[in-house]
């Protein structure tokens, strides 16, 4: 928390600010400032500051007011610049002690693969339902969850509805970055948080809560939607063909559905994309839903009964009710919480009995599972080459939609797994024969210790240092405690088979799939002591464990580099960061490494023209800013404040470019954003990638000046990577796109910390300090991302 | 009721056992072994084996509890004599005292000290906790040392132990604690002034037996060692581990001077020639190499047995050794000679080539010594006294536990099909336990669930003299017939009674009188 750049005062809660008083928040700011390491309880006030408008669109986007004068409180900030700057990153208001929530969501925002699966999901879930329901009116965003759909189905929704309004508000600011020049870049994740509670009462209230169990909670729900979907699917292959005016109509609408705004920019690219990449697929299915179209129908409606009535339930009631209304495919409407607790004690209860290890089995199981990420798979390894695939919006406007959508389901099914559902393997040696029984269990993300259990400690080999404070412990050492073999010796030895005697043992866990993102939960909270009340025992460990920016798992995998997948290589992207002294209270921020930006779409906000340009730009990424978390490749995109600085001129021009371009998309930008601002220094700067910090200055300001020729110009297309080809095609908007996304990529391989509605530009150096144990403050990371290099 | 009487082919043990897992909470368990009167043959895998050159025995010691005595120069039957008190594998035994003394080591967690001429049980040394594994002995001292799975190194002097009597029985034993894993593995040089240990710590500790003195520790097994070797000075030591590798030490210099790879698998078993030039090696991969130690690249595949190695030992009546008996976890035991590979070796025509697949030098034993079926699978019927097993031969058989005895034998047939078969829809619940880690049926009686079962006397097939007591419980039934009581009017409160004392067994079936045990709980009397 003490790298806090100058930005983050900017940060502070734009929507608050409407209801809130200024004294309030410089209260709040002060407080920050001050002191960062004192947990951050976030006052339930700005939930309700924000009228409830979940209907029409729970991601209200939030009118950048003028912030409070921000306290330069980052005199680590690399950049030394006093000035805050808005970063083209859109923050999540706190709506209550919801930062738990906040950060999981940022993570999974920018979690590569994440965002374009759930809009698949959530497109194929609509698709469903319309099919179901042939006059579907609703709208996806909104209306969707509200529908007869499932509880879990409704978090998609919602979910969805998040990410598409992160999305728009992050474009619009991209294009026409002065609006928001001294407000925040935030939405409240409200309509999400409303699902939840709905979904599990625990979340209700403001009480704070384990962003672990908030995330393996929402993975579980997304899960449960996706499966629900397939099963859908499944029914529906086998059973009715939907007809294909059917089809058509519904298409149309959920395509008008879907594009709240940003989408329709994306659907041409997206469904060309997509179709060439499924038309073998998709042409099997028309045929078939051709086939079956005449017959299909009475069953269609039959469906659609029943989920109405289901629905009529759910509005009625409450989740309970909705969960078991859903009788159909959706079923498994309830909790998946208890369902992850009832797995876990699995294969590894053992291993938690001993206090070592503790795997939350049972979330994975089903977070992992399928249809997520439909595109999901190309996605997460390859930057350039899963992009079609990638933003698969689901509205594709004409008919193949469905086919599309089914053969996307069906690539989707591995997706999940793919993306967060990795295999443990225990291995059982019997020392006698040495022969070896194996168990497999799927797991979704890894607990680790993060101190030395004192009983446990001789086994590992010896003289542990009885020191209280050892040697400071790496990941590598916890993730060893968690794998580490384990002798089956004394009065409970190991029933072999083969020796039909009892036998010693050696019991080890290995990797034997691994997913491409790995999430490591450091088991900082233990109970103390005899005073556990269930909320506030949960005292915290602070010892930090050191958190290496590259991760290898192969020392603990079955088959070492044989794996399909490659190496066992990954890299951190996310660390999710609590700072406080127990698990009920404190404060939660996200650190966030970009990647991938160039895949980010940035979107105009109105629909129409994108459409068109996209087309013309084919899969390159339309005015919309969405940022792809796949990254590759570190470099480090320079980024200068001063470069910015110095642009405010070109800056000013570029706004009035961006206009010009695009009337109606800033018509539309406005009515979305609110009031505009001055941008305030922002650097456009080329996307060059320099490894040096000094040149980097250097290199922004040039390319700062350099786009702002290009503005001007319009017609040029941007030094940017490889998006210039597809710019070529656009017009002006293709410009304005490519301004957009240059400065993106500005922030490519930068960590950026959310913390809530703030979002800050950090330094490697200053983020792995953030993280590092010498820095001991309460602060401490909490659960790391990794994904596969 | 007489069944067993009948039968004289089937005699049962009664062991008395007063739980060793949970010392305190007293409970008393019976368990007994249904089995031939005579069991000539090694029903299970042999653990260890041992030469006496002077009368040419050979003795076994194997998984079935059981160590036998071997006529090595009766090819046809060579049989003399089983020597049977331990009630769980016999992992090691030597030999000493110029063949007067065997020693024994077992997983009943005592070290047996036996007249090998005359093959009974002197004494029982019950200092360990866990399985003993492996015992070590030095020729010219006349010490023993025992180790085991609860890390203790325990030092006899065999003279000491010979002398044991009755009236004296204490014996003064040194103890080498420091390892912090089960020990496998265990060597003393010939003339006792080093002992090394090998155990899943992967690492050998060196200890001077005179003084007790850790001397080293030797690193650079992965994996846990199976097998140690020492020459006779103790300046050199041989291991093998489940790694895969022989390391040759030098305890002088503190390290390892060698690594041969030379199997596929775990080297479980290690000899050595007198000169410490040669090593033969066996393991899980089921090879036997000879492997000249000065240069690994002249190495010789001797054989191929059938089932993972795990003992062998060289006939070392003549120098080069001539013949090399090898036992596995089959039943049988083989003899492989080596003068070929004299020849072989004579000729200087080594394969040298470790890459191409060696071919045998034997493919035929030179002698057999036959083993005998293993219960590999058992299923307990519903009715809860009816056992069906299968054993290493694919035969069925039926049980009848309340008999004690053998009800049928199936011949080769589908097992699971004959369960299904026999089944019946009863409900008794369970009141015994059993095991085969012997290979042979072993029945245990727990006191806790024991008496859970009741069967009236007229289905059970007895019949009561005087016609009382139509209901028996199971334990009774069961008893009686192990016992051959002379009455099965038993009381079951009695019963209960007496199984709490303990000491109701002492009255004896003849079997048992016949051949007392000494296993088990202390507290019978016979014992």
């Amino acid at each position: 928390m003490p790298g806090l750049q100058g930005d983050a005062a900017a940060l502070g809660s734009p929507i608050k600010k409407s209801k809130l008083s200024l004294k309030f928040f410089q209260k709040k700011e002060t407080k920050r400032a001050l002191d960062f390491s004192e947990p951050q309880v976030e006052e339930p006030k700005p939930v309700r500051v924000e009228p409830e408008e979940p209907s029409s669109c729970d991601q209200v986007v939030p009118i950048p007011l003028p912030g409070p004068a921000p306290c330069p409180t980052s005199p680590i900030c690399p950049s030394d610049k006093g000035e805050e700057t808005l970063v083209p990153f859109v923050g999540l208001n706190n709506l209550g002690n919801t930062c738990y929530l906040n950060s999981i969501l940022q993570v999974l925002y920018y979690c590569p693969g994440l965002r374009d699966g759930i809009k698949n999901l959530y497109s194929l879930s609509k698709t469903r339902d319309k099919q179901k329901e042939e006059a579907a009116n609703s709208d996806e965003q909104t209306e969707g969850p509200e529908e007869a759909v499932p509880v879990h189905m409704e978090l998609l929704g919602s979910f969805h509805s998040l990410i598409t309004s992160v999305e728009q508000l992050q474009s619009s600011y991209l294009h026409n970055p002065d609006k928001y020049s001294d407000g925040e870049l935030a939405t409240p994740p409200r309509k999400l948080l409303n699902t939840l509670r709905q979904l599990n009462p625990m979340y209700e209230g403001y009480l704070q809560h384990d962003a672990q169990e908030v995330l393996q909670c929402i993975l579980g729900y997304i899960q449960e939607a996706s499966e629900t979907i397939r099963k859908e699917q499944e029914d529906q292959d086998d059973v009715i063909e939907v007809k294909p005016g059917k089809e058509q109509a519904q298409t149309s609408e959920t395509s008008l559905d879907d594009d709240d705004g940003h989408t329709s920019g994306k659907r041409k690219s997206d469904t060309e994309a997509g179709n060439a990449k499924k038309k073998p697929k998709s042409v099997k299915s028309k045929n078939a839903a051709a086939v079956a179209a005449n017959d299909g129908k009475p069953l269609t409606r039959s469906k659609r009964k029943s989920t109405e009535g289901e629905k009529k339930q759910e509005e009625e009631g409450e989740e309970e009710s909705n969960v078991e209304g859903k009788g159909e495919g959706k079923k498994r409407p309830k909790l998946c919480w208890p369902r992850h607790s009832g797995k876990q004690p699995s294969i590894f209860s053992k291993f938690m009995s001993m206090g070592r290890i503790s795997c939350h089995t049972g979330g994975k199981t089903e977070t992992a599972k399928p249809d997520q990420e439909e595109t999901g798979p190309s996605q997460p390894q390859e930057n350039d080459g899963g992009e079609h695939g990638r933003n698969p919006q689901e509205k594709v406007t004409e008919v193949p939609e469905e086919e599309k959508a089914k053969s996307e389901e069906c690539l989707g099914v591995d997706m999940m797994e793919h993306l967060f559902q990795g295999c443990l393997v225990l291995r059982t040696r019997c020392l006698e024969c040495e022969c070896y029984t194996e168990r497999r269990e799927d797991f979704q993300d890894i607990s680790v210790p993060v101190q030395e259990e004192e009983p446990c400690s001789p086994d590992s080999s010896s003289e542990v240092s009885p020191d209280p404070k050892p040697v400071l412990k790496t990941l590598k050492w916890a993730i060893s405690q968690f794998a580490s073999v384990e002798r089956i010796v004394g009065e409970d030895k190991y029933f072999c088979e083969t020796c039909h005697h009892y036998t010693e043992a050696e019991r080890s866990l290995l990797f034997d799939k691994t997913p491409e993102v790995v999430t490591i939960h450091l088991k900082c909270f233990s109970a103390n002591g005899l005073e556990m009340d269930p909320y506030g025992g949960l005292s915290k460990v602070n010892t930090p464990l050191q958190t290496p920016l590259k991760l290898s798992l192969e020392e603990w995998c079955t088959h070492p580099s044989a794996t399909a997948t490659g190496g066992q290589h990954y890299q951190l992207f996310a660390v999710v960061m609590h700072s406080g002294v127990t698990i009920s209270s404190g404060h939660y921020t996200t650190y966030i490494r970009m990647m991938d930006l160039k895949d980010t779409k940035v979107r105009l906000p109105e629909g129409d023209e994108k459409q068109g340009e996209e087309d013309c730009g084919g899969k390159v990424p339309g005015p919309e800013p969405k940022e792809e978390v796949l990254d590759y490749d570190d470099g480090e995109v320079s980024f200068s404040l001063r470069g910015k600085a110095g642009q405010s001129g070109s800056v000013n021009a570029n706004s009035t470019n961006t206009s010009k371009m695009g009337s109606k998309k800033a018509s539309d930008g406005v009515g979305l954003l609110g009031g505009q601002r001055s941008l305030s220094s922002y650097d456009l700067g080329g996307n060059k990638q320099t490894t040096n910090p000094d040149k980097a200055a250097c290199t922004g300001v040039e390319s700062n000046t350099t786009r702002s020729s290009r503005r001007t110009s319009r017609v040029k297309k941007e030094p940017g990577e490889g998006e210039e080809a597809s710019v070529a095609g656009c017009e002006g908007f293709g410009v304005a796109t490519e301004q957009a996304l240059s400065s993106l990529l500005q922030y490519e391989g930068k960590w950026m910390l959310f913390d809530d509605s703030e979002v800050r530009l950090f330094e490697e150096e200053d983020f792995l300090r953030a993280c590092s144990p010498e820095t001991c403050s309460t602060s401490t990371p909490y659960l790391l991302f990794y994904r596969r290099v | 009721m007489s069944r067993i009487h009948e039968k004289q082919s089937q005699s049962i043990f009664i062991l008395l056992c007063g739980s060793n897992c949970t010392p305190i909470q007293f409970s008393v368990q019976v368990s007994y072994v249904i089995r031939d009167e005579v069991e000539k043959y090694n029903r299970n895998g042999v653990n260890a084996l041992q030469l006496d050159p002077a009368l040419n025995r050979l003795f076994t010691a194997g998984r079935d509890s059981i160590i036998r005595i071997w006529s090595v120069n009766q090819h046809k039957d060579p049989y003399i004599a089983s020597m049977e008190h331990h009630t769980d594998w016999v992992n090691d035994i030597v030999l000493c005292c110029n063949g007067k003394t065997l020693i024994s080591a077992s997983s009943d967690t005592t070290v047996k000290v036996w007249n090998a001429h005359k093959g009974f049980c002197m004494s029982t040394l019950r200092t360990h906790k866990d399985y003993v594994k492996a015992l070590a002995y030095a020729k010219d001292k006349e010490l023993v040392a025992s180790a085991g799975l609860d890390r203790q190194i325990f030092l006899w002097d065999v003279n000491t132990l010979t002398a044991l009597t009755a009236s004296n029985n204490t014996v003064t034993t040194s103890s080498l604690s420091g390892n912090k894993d089960s020990i496998y593995s265990l060597a003393m040089n010939q003339m006792g002034t080093v002992i090394v240990s090998g155990s899943t710590e992967k690492v050998l500790r060196v200890w001077d037996p005179r003084t007790c003195a850790k001397l080293m520790k030797l690193k650079g097994h992965t994996d846990n060692v199976k097998s140690l070797l020492l020459n006779r000075d103790g300046t050199q030591c041989l291991s093998g581990s489940s790694d895969g590798t022989i390391r040759l030490w030098s305890l002088g210099q503190q390290r390892c001077i060698a690594t041969y790879r030379v199997h596929d698998e775990g080297v479980w078993a290690l000899q050595v020639n007198e000169a410490f030039t040669h090593v033969y090696s066996g393991g899980r991969d089921r090879k036997i190499y000879c492997t000249d130690l000065r240069n690994p690249e002249l190495r010789m595949l001797i054989c191929e047995e059938k089932a993972p190695v795990l003992k062998m030992e060289l006939d070392r009546s003549a120098d080069p050794p001539t013949a090399l008996w090898v036992s596995t976890t089959k039943s049988t035991v083989n003899k492989w000679s080596l003068k070929g590979i004299h020849n072989f070796r004579a000729s200087g025509d080594y394969d040298n080539d470790c890459t191409t697949p060696l071919t045998p030098l034997c493919t035929q034993p030179e002698q057999v010594v036959k083993g005998g079926a293993s219960i590999i699978q058992c299923h307990i019927l519903n009715d809860k006294r009816h056992i069906l097993t299968k054993d290493t031969n694919n035969n069925v058989a039926y049980w009848d536990i309340l008999k004690a005895c053998k009800g049928e034998d199936l011949g080769k047939m589908e097992f699971d099909e004959e369960i299904k078969k026999r089944f019946k829809m009863v409900y008794v619940p369970n009141w015994f336990s059993v095991d085969l880690k012997t290979g042979m049926l072993t029945i245990t009686l727990d006191e806790s669930d024991c008496f859970a079962a009741w069967v009236s006397a007229k289905d059970a097939g007895f019949s009561s003299p005087d016609g009382a007591d139509p209901k028996c419980d199971t334990v009774g039934i069961e008893l009686s017939s192990l016992l051959y009581w002379p009455r099965t009017h038993v009381n079951p409160m009695d019963e209960e009674t007496e199984m709490n004392h303990g000491t109701q067994v002492v009255k004896l079936s003849p079997c048992c009188s016949t051949r007392p045990c000494h296993s088990g709980s202390s507290t019978l009397p016979w014992m």
